[in-house]
């Protein structure tokens, strides 16, 4: 059975399909992108285990002289990613299914498929210009998808899109870069070779073309501005994507190619058994984790602070990479991994709100937790996991991620990724306060209630998932042995049991960590019921503490603190942060449209220049030819 | 075979003979020019396909290199086969703006013959004639739409291009006065013997007229205004015909430059030049008919880089380009004409709503404006991909990474037209009309055209291939001519 043609084909024909027949009726689209998705699945499954299995195209193309024939060769890295891509979309789309029946829905099927299908091209690529095809249709589909044809998220795309485009016509000159020193498209071969040149500062501008094209699509600094908007914009349904599978991407670029380089000293200096370029660019992650954080503090609008989120945990997984230890990648893949199941659990709560209440500013929402219990409860185990607490699955990878940094005894980057670990509970707490605790909004006391059990079951399987994961990381890390067996992970870092957790300073068995959380939770639990005195109160008769909010300029019924919440903390430090990049790329814009004026002044009617330059031209050419 | 001038001779004839016919009826001297394209295009294909060895026509019984003499081979044929059949769709064009006229068919028949011509010659000086009638041809053919801006761009390319010209013919007096020889086989195989400043002088000279017709800066100031004032269909003959004589002239004398780094050098520049000036100036405007002329003078200055760097691989994407654009950019002329018709405007802000009343129609320009862009999939990817390869296998990483910079302002200005056309909440309510069927047909199939070729390349692999063959191997060339 042709496995990965059968995906690609279908997909690129269920997009057709969809956008020529069914483009109004979103139900159908939305069953057809099930099925898709969940066929796709399946027939990936039955590849693990099979890493030699490939499909070669019969056709052989040819570039001038170079012969190619395209192949798609399965690997464990690309496989587990496309797994996870297929897993979350079926998921996503069983949601967007309930979703699509409210007035917020937009009909993005088609340009969805085509990007799962592309991704597929990334993933299992053996040769550079096939995943450079996939990688361009990452980029314009989604522009559409997020700017919805609307003009007020004109802007916003076309952040996402211009910054895109950069990274893949970064990518293109560093392909042909490649090709120019080892004469070959081929991945692999084109690694084995560059490795065996003789390592020199020079090599170091060879990568810098992927450098750029990875880090925009992961969206680290100073690429991170088009995050927020993109996602801020995107329809509700289809941030997840964005956070969870989009922006891995440049995490698969980087595992692709990039580390595999950089760990076998191909740029000559090391900082303490490190690479010197690795070591700085894990102090770049540890730079976007630090900025995204706090400019998560002053968002109002609750994608944009995710989105900020999403940022900062690539931070932490660009960090973890880079330091090109083997634990250090454990980590990172591990994380990535754990990042895709609570983030896209994040912005499928974030939807369900959005499905009810129809507002992402935090400030207009408030005390939705007893009206949406089981959407609450998915929104706290994610930010949990989010925040890196155990018993859940963000815990897991933090922790490997932190002995990874502590292995190599860098202390002062360990303190920094705490502060940014630990500023993460101050903006993720927020989010919970704002949206689900505190006083609800009057118009939202009997409209709102739980979504339909349709849009239930992601939540559900991401709890599941996210505890269980927590519980038991061997559920992941063990089907990646052979993978971490080939980077060399040394045995001692190995999983032996499904639920102890390897580490530099020996092992944590989180199973019975969970035991006695478990116990003190069912403790507390008793202690609740049997000890407190608590009694029932009505839901507006809150908590002033005797304060009259007249006095504070406060209505009576808005009783909020989402707005302004950091206010001190955002003075501090926001004029920074936020002004200087997006500052540069705002500018960047503005004066790229100021040359574009100043170059069609030149074909102004009243402007001689044109003729003035042609027989200045030719007449030294006319000199120039007796000087010569 | 000297039949490979009724490529050249059909339309004339047929040219002289619309006067006649043109009483019959008003579509009398259309259906005329459909019928010669179709005669055209019939010779063309039949040529092409039954082409075993390169043949030549001696004209008037003088042996080369003494007469004239026409060089049909597998290039030379490809691109007039194509010039026909791209004149002959050209013809089903959408222009509310455009009066019928025999005059109108008369120009159009002699600027194909001109184009032809300027292809299949193997004679500099016969080149220049063929330069001079394309060029009169399209002088009045830009000025007969009758709007200030079409004569503004008939002005200007007239004067540019007479005073280009004459400039031609003084590089191909003095390579006459020099070597003793018309002929481009005979130059090339004594073009060793000159100066090399002399034969930067001459190349200079005459590349100055192979600029104008190219849009390579500063030699394009008529282009904005003749896109923008001409009739649609000489807009998309400007940039779908003429642009592949002109490009393919460039790759032709790379027999002259090929061994002078120099000169290449020179020609790349000019493309960066070119590229940096026509992307950025269409991304500050929002005019259709604009951003297109400008975006065409981008795409040429990519051709002229790959004729500059001529090495295997840019000469193959030069060719893919070469193609690619005029078959993507003619389709996006096309379709203008309808959107500027339906929309009653030629700013693309205003032109939110048309994307709803026509999807499909909108889903083609998206095909185009991304091929155009060099997605992948699609047609003007391998071009683009084949060029910056050879750009950086050739060592100008410099210029090619400034191409690809201009390439991202190139990639937002035409996703922007698209968005525009999409939008939905513009609020004003435009009123759909019906798509001519003849029309839709032709856009179809060039939409088609450029997916399915970027989906399988392998069906021009070969073509191309032996084209560059032709391209990088002189002395073959030499040995056929004179041999």
């Amino acid at each position: 059975m042709i496995t990965f043609g059968t995906i690609v084909i279908l997909g690129i024909l269920i997009s057709l399909i969809i956008w020529l027949f069914f483009r109004e009726n979103k139900v159908i689209s939305w069953i057809l992108f099930i099925l898709y998705t969940g066929f796709s699945f399946v027939l990936l499954l039955r590849l693990y285990g099979q890493w030699q299995y490939y499909e070669a195209f019969k056709s052989i193309i040819y570039l001038g002289n170079i012969k190619i024939k395209f192949t798609l060769q399965n690997n464990m890295l690309g496989w587990i990613f496309a797994i996870l891509i297929f897993g979350i979309s079926f998921f996503n789309g069983l949601f967007s299914l309930g979703f699509s029946k409210s007035k917020y829905s937009k009909n993005i099927v088609p340009l969805w498929t085509l990007i799962l299908s592309a991704s597929i091209l990334i993933l299992f690529a053996k040769d550079f210009i096939l995943f450079f095809v996939g990688w361009e249709y990452l980029t314009w589909p989604v522009f559409f998808i997020v700017n919805q044809g609307k003009k007020k998220f004109y802007s916003d795309s076309m952040y996402y899109f211009a910054l895109n485009v950069l990274g893949g016509m970064a990518l293109m000159l560093g392909i042909w870069l490649v090709f120019k020193n080892t004469q070959t498209l081929d991945i692999k071969t084109s690694i084995s070779i560059l490795l065996s040149h003789k390592a020199s500062i020079h090599t170091f501008w060879l990568l810098i073309p992927f450098f750029i094209a990875f880090l925009v699509k992961s969206a680290a600094y100073p690429f991170h501005v088009w995050a927020p908007r993109a996602h801020s914009s995107a329809p509700a349904d289809f941030s997840p994507f964005i956070s969870g599978i989009m922006i891995k991407f440049g995490i698969f670029g980087i595992l692709l190619f990039i580390y595999p380089l950089l760990s076998k000293g191909f740029i000559p200096g090391t900082y303490h058994g490190v690479p010197t370029t690795a070591y700085f660019l894990s102090w770049l992650g540890i730079i976007t984790s630090i900025v995204a954080t706090v400019l998560a503090f002053s968002e109002n609008n609750m994608k944009r602070l995710m989105a900020y989120s999403s940022v900062a945990n690539v931070g932490y997984i660009l960090t973890a990479i880079f330091l090109t230890t083997p634990l250090g990648i454990e980590g990172g893949i591990f994380h990535t991994i754990n990042h895709m199941i609570f983030k896209v659990i994040i912005f499928i709560t974030l939807a369900a709100v959005y499905f009810r209440t129809g507002t992402a500013d935090m400030s207009k929402l408030g005390g939705i937790a007893y009206k949406m219990p089981i959407t609450f409860m998915t929104f706290l185990i994610g930010i949990i996991a989010a925040a890196g607490i155990f018993p859940m699955n963000g815990f897991t990878s933090k922790w490997i991620i932190f002995q990874a940094i502590l292995e190599k005894h860098f202390y002062l980057m360990a303190v920094a990724m705490f502060f940014a670990s630990t500023g993460a509970f101050l903006y993720l707490y927020r989010a919970l306060h704002s949206i689900f605790l505190g006083q609800i909004k009057p118009e939202h006391r009997d409209s709102v209630k739980e979504v339909p059990f349709l849009m239930q079951i992601p939540m559900w399987i991401g709890m599941i998932l996210i505890i269980s994961i927590g519980v038991f990381p061997g559920l992941v890390l063990k089907p990646l042995i052979p993978f971490f067996n080939s980077i060399g992970l040394p045995a001692k870092y190995i999983l032996t049991s499904l639920s102890k957790l390897p580490g530099s300073f020996g092992q944590l068995n989180t199973l019975n960590a969970a035991i006695i959380f478990g116990f003190a939770a069912v403790l507390v639990t008793i202690l609740f019921f049997v000890v407190a005195k608590h009694h029932k109160k009505p839901f507006m008769d809150n908590y002033t503490a005797g304060e009259d909010p007249k006095d504070w300029g406060v209505d009576e019924n808005r009783y909020q603190f989402a707005y302004g919440f950091y206010q001190p903390f955002e003075k501090k430090f926001l004029p920074f942060f936020k002004r200087s990049v997006d500052m540069f790329w705002q500018y960047f814009g503005f004066y790229t449209k100021h040359l574009g004026e100043w170059f069609n002044n030149i074909f102004k009617d009243d402007n001689n220049f044109g003729y003035i330059a042609i027989i200045g031209i030719v007449i030294i050419f006319i000199f120039g030819g007796f000087v010569l | 075979m000297n039949s490979i001038v009724l490529l050249i001779v059909l339309p004339l004839v047929f040219a002289f003979l619309i006067p006649i016919f043109k009483g019959l009826g008003k579509y009398a001297s259309k259906i005329v020019t459909i019928l010669s394209m179709l005669t055209g295009m019939g010779f063309a294909v039949y040529f092409f396909i039954t082409l075993q060895v390169p043949v030549k026509a001696i004209l008037g019984g003088w042996k080369p290199p003494f007469g004239i003499v026409l060089v049909g081979d597998k290039l030379s044929l490809l691109f007039v086969m194509i010039i026909y059949i791209l004149a002959f769709l050209n013809l089903f064009f959408f222009d509310n703006n455009f009066k019928e006229h025999s005059k109108f068919y008369t120009l159009y028949n002699i600027a194909i013959a001109g184009t032809a011509g300027m292809i299949l010659t193997g004679d500099i000086f016969n080149m220049f004639v063929f330069i001079e009638i394309t060029g009169i041809a399209l002088y009045s053919l830009i000025a007969y739409s009758g709007k200030e801006q079409a004569l503004k761009g008939s002005i200007k390319y007239l004067i540019i291009g007479s005073m280009t010209s004459l400039f031609l013919l003084l590089g191909v007096t003095l390579a006459y006065h020099i070597l003793g020889s018309l002929n481009l086989a005979h130059i090339s195989s004594k073009f060793y013997q000159i100066p090399n400043n002399l034969k930067f002088l001459i190349l200079s000279l005459i590349f100055t007229s192979f600029f104008v017709e190219a849009e390579i800066f500063p030699f394009n100031m008529w282009v904005p205004n003749a896109y923008k004032g001409a009739n649609i269909p000489i807009a998309a003959l400007l940039a779908g015909i003429v642009s592949i004589a002109a490009g393919y002239l460039l790759f032709r004398f790379r027999y002259l430059y090929g061994g002078m780094r120099s000169f290449g050098n020179m020609l790349v520049w000019f493309g960066v030049i070119t590229v940096v000036i026509g992307e950025f100036s269409a991304y500050f405007t929002y005019d259709l008919r604009k951003i297109l002329a400008f975006s065409s003078i981008g795409q040429m200055g990519l051709i002229l880089i790959a004729a500059g760097i001529s090495n295997d691989l840019s000469v193959y994407g030069g060719f893919f380009q070469i193609l690619s654009h005029s078959i993507a950019k003619m389709l996006l002329f096309l379709l203008a004409g309808f959107i500027i018709y339906e929309a009653g405007t030629e700013n693309v802000k205003k032109m939110g709503g048309f994307g709803k009343n026509h999807p499909y129609l909108t889903g083609i320009f998206l095909i185009g404006a991304l091929s155009l862009a060099g997605i992948p999939g699609l047609m003007g990817f391998w071009g683009k991909f084949n060029i910056v390869g050879g750009g950086i296998a050739a060592g100008r990483i410099l210029p090619i990474s400034i191409v690809l910079l201009a390439a991202i302002a190139e990639s937002v200005y035409l996703i922007r037209v698209v968005f525009h056309l999409f939008k939905t909440d513009e609020g004003k309510i435009i009123e759909k009309k019906k798509i001519p069927l003849g029309y839709l047909m032709v856009v179809i199939l060039l939409s088609l055209t450029i997916v399915v070729i970027g989906v399988y390349p392998q069906l021009l692999n070969q073509v191309l291939n032996d084209a560059t063959k032709i391209i990088m191997n002189s002395g073959s060339y030499i040995r056929m001519v004179l041999g």
